[in-house]
């Protein structure tokens, strides 16, 4: 399932961030703020993830003319079931990764030591 | 979350992401405005440019989905794409009826000419050795003779040179033409005894029998270049070139002669016509290191008191340099002259004087401003003058550039062509990535493919007119330089190219084309957004 969208560890960042309240939707610039990601960033990993389904989007619904003080309508986004399910999976194999590397990297550490 | 009064650079960054979604190709659109419906929740300065700066690589990434994979990659709501038009088809007509025109067939054929010849140097080989065949199955000596003087291998050049010269005695000048192939080949051993029978006098053919006994003495060039110096049978032979009576390197005859066989034949490979422009010279170096050698012991002459001698030593170079001035006709063998000519001079200048003969040597000291003007000072020889130099890069760059374009915007109409035709007749072809992109193709390629051609007929048009006034006209010295200058621009680009790994100096050359090829890819991309450009979605 994750062999088409390579998942970069921005892409990990965004899905975190997605998944943290995933029934919720959400706004591109809030993402950016809460994620450190740029937009030259951000938008990219978005459009990949609605093209293969695993987002769902929705422009805001209309408002009152008050409500709305001459904004635009917002794109709003999260995660479909799939997508849920898909960035789960690629977040815990990310984690047993890092755990891998951390401890292997405490190895080498150790590894450094005992080096003369 | 109130509406604020908007900075410069607020306004500045709404403007900016108002023509990033003009621009943003229409199968994505959506992304830009969500982009764009952010910008108000934005309240620094720094981050909308940001925001922007994000949205302009957002936009970089989305051309380049457009352009390689034809839209998004599922190919969701995509915008409804044209079929090629009327115009679109009289557009392709006028584009092929251009090439009707003789600059434009021709110039076609003389740039992909060029292209093959700067892969391999026997590129026409094949084709030579077909009409070859064909020319010694009619017994027709000339035409064997002209494809001689254009063959490269030895192997083949020499026993059908050899042929045409024994089928047609007359013809025996082609062996100076054709002999530089090869300077170390048995074949050719007796080729100078030939020319010096036929024109006895003619410095041509002692020139050549140097070369062939450069050939022998240093074959393959194992020893160091300067070694032949010390071989007095070459040395002879530049003697007897120096002191030969005449200089002829038969250009006219070899022009007069090419002119003969390309109208008798009806050639018209600009090619194989302008491949005449190449007459042969002969190595100047014989009679180069001779003169040096005489110049040499005229001035310990003249430094023993030994006017007579060094008088004599320097007016037999100076008549040499003369005779090559005069009858060389090639800037080449002008600029040789000189290097003869100039030290020459020099000895004899203070001779005249003490002679009491100052008009003489005042006329030397000015022919030998004129050569170092001329020459010495301008940084060297150039075959191409000064004021040619500027038209033959703009036209190698137009015809090459023009022909490469009609090449491959030719190939994808085909392509486009041959996908909306089957479309017609399978449904499942006529939808998808590859359904738009032909029909794209079809609308406007022909465009490009009709200022491609004009692009190389204009830019060929000198060079035909260059060929055709050498086929209609007399030869004379306008006729040649020409003809030279109109080969120069053909070859001049891929030349560049080929060189460029080795001469830096021509790498702004190679960016020059990749910049014009650059602009050509995103004025298409700019081109295609505008033209498919959807009205603005309204969001919710």
């Amino acid at each position: 399932m994750t062999a088409n969208v390579r998942v970069s560890k921005q892409t990990l960042t965004l899905l975190a961030a997605l998944t943290a309240k995933a029934a919720s939707w959400h706004y591109g610039y809030a993402l950016s703020r809460q994620t450190g990601l740029q937009s030259g960033t951000l938008y990219p990993i978005l459009m990949r993830l609605e093209e293969r389904g695993w987002l769902e989007t929705q422009w805001e619904s209309p408002q009152t003319p008050e409500e709305r003080k001459g904004r635009p309508p917002r794109h709003m986004y999260r995660l479909t079931a799939g997508g849920r399910a898909w960035a789960m999976e690629a977040l815990t194999a990310a984690k047993s990764k890092a755990r891998v590397t951390s401890r292997a990297a405490g190895l080498t550490c150790i590894g450094a030591e005992l080096t003369p | 979350m109130n509406a604020q009064p908007k900075l410069g650079v607020s306004r500045a960054v709404d403007r900016a992401f108002a023509t990033l979604v003009r621009i943003w190709p229409a199968d994505s659109r959506e992304w830009a405005l969500a982009m764009q419906a952010e910008l108000p929740e934005i309240h620094n300065s720094q981050e909308s440019l940001q925001w922007l700066a994000g949205g302009i690589m957002s936009l970089g990434k989305a051309w380049w989905t457009e352009l390689f994979r034809g839209g998004n990659a599922e190919g969701k709501n995509l915008t409804p794409v044209k079929r090629p038009g009327a115009l679109a088809g009289v557009t392709l007509l006028a584009a092929l009826a251009l090439l009707i025109l003789p600059s434009a067939h021709q110039g076609l054929k003389a740039v992909t000419g060029s292209w093959r010849s700067n892969q391999s140097y026997y590129a026409y080989h094949d084709e030579l050795m077909s009409m070859a065949r064909d020319a010694e199955s009619h017994g027709d000596a000339k035409m064997m003779a002209f494809i001689a003087m254009r063959l490269g291998p030895p192997s083949d050049m020499i026993p059908l040179a050899n042929k045409a010269v024994a089928m047609d005695p007359s013809l025996i000048w082609i062996l100076s033409q054709a002999h530089y192939e090869d300077y170390n080949n048995p074949g050719t051993r007796d080729w100078p005894a030939k020319l010096e029978a036929w024109d006895p006098g003619n410095a041509m053919g002692y020139m050549v029998e140097a070369e062939v006994r450069q050939g022998e003495f240093n074959p393959g060039f194992k020893k160091p270049y300067d070694a032949i110096e010390s071989d007095p049978q070459w040395m002879e032979a530049g003697r007897k070139a120096v002191e030969a009576p005449r200089y002829d390197n038969y250009r006219d005859r070899r022009l007069a002669f090419d002119r003969e066989v390309i109208l008798a034949h009806g050639i018209t490979d600009p090619n194989f016509v302008a491949a005449s422009r190449f007459t042969r010279w002969p190595n100047s170096d014989p009679a180069s290191f001779y003169s040096k050698r005489l110049l040499s012991e005229a001035r310990l002459a003249l430094a023993r008191g030994d006017k007579e001698t060094a008088k004599r030593d320097a007016w037999t170079v100076v008549h040499f340099g003369e005779l090559v001035r005069g009858h060389g006709a090639t800037d080449m063998e002008r600029y040789w002259s000189f290097q003869y000519l100039k030290p020459a001079f020099e000895i004899l200048q203070p001779i005249l004087v003490s002679e009491g003969h100052k008009d003489e040597a005042a006329m030397l000291s000015q022919e030998t401003e004129a050569m170092t003007l001329r020459y010495f000072a301008g940084g060297g020889f150039s075959s191409w003058s000064p004021s040619s130099q500027g038209w033959i890069v703009t036209s190698s760059v137009g015809m090459n550039l023009g022909a490469a374009f009609s090449i491959v915007l030719f190939a994808v109409l085909l392509l486009a062509g041959l996908w909306l035709l089957a479309a017609r007749f399978a449904d499942d072809l006529a939808s998808g990535k590859l359904f738009r992109m032909a029909c794209w193709t079809a609308r406007f390629a022909p465009a490009g493919l009709l200022v491609s051609i004009v692009l190389l007929a204009a830019s060929y048009w000198p060079s035909l007119a260059a060929i055709r006034s050498y086929l209609d006209y007399p030869v004379n010295s306008s006729t040649v330089r020409s003809l030279t200058e109109s080969a120069g621009a053909v070859y001049w680009l891929p030349e560049n190219f080929r060189h460029s790994q080795t001469n830096s100096a021509n790498h702004q050359l190679i960016w020059l084309f990749v910049v014009v090829a650059g602009l050509f890819t995103v004025a298409m991309i700019v081109g295609r957004n505008m033209i498919n450009r959807a009205p603005r979605v309204k969001a919710a």
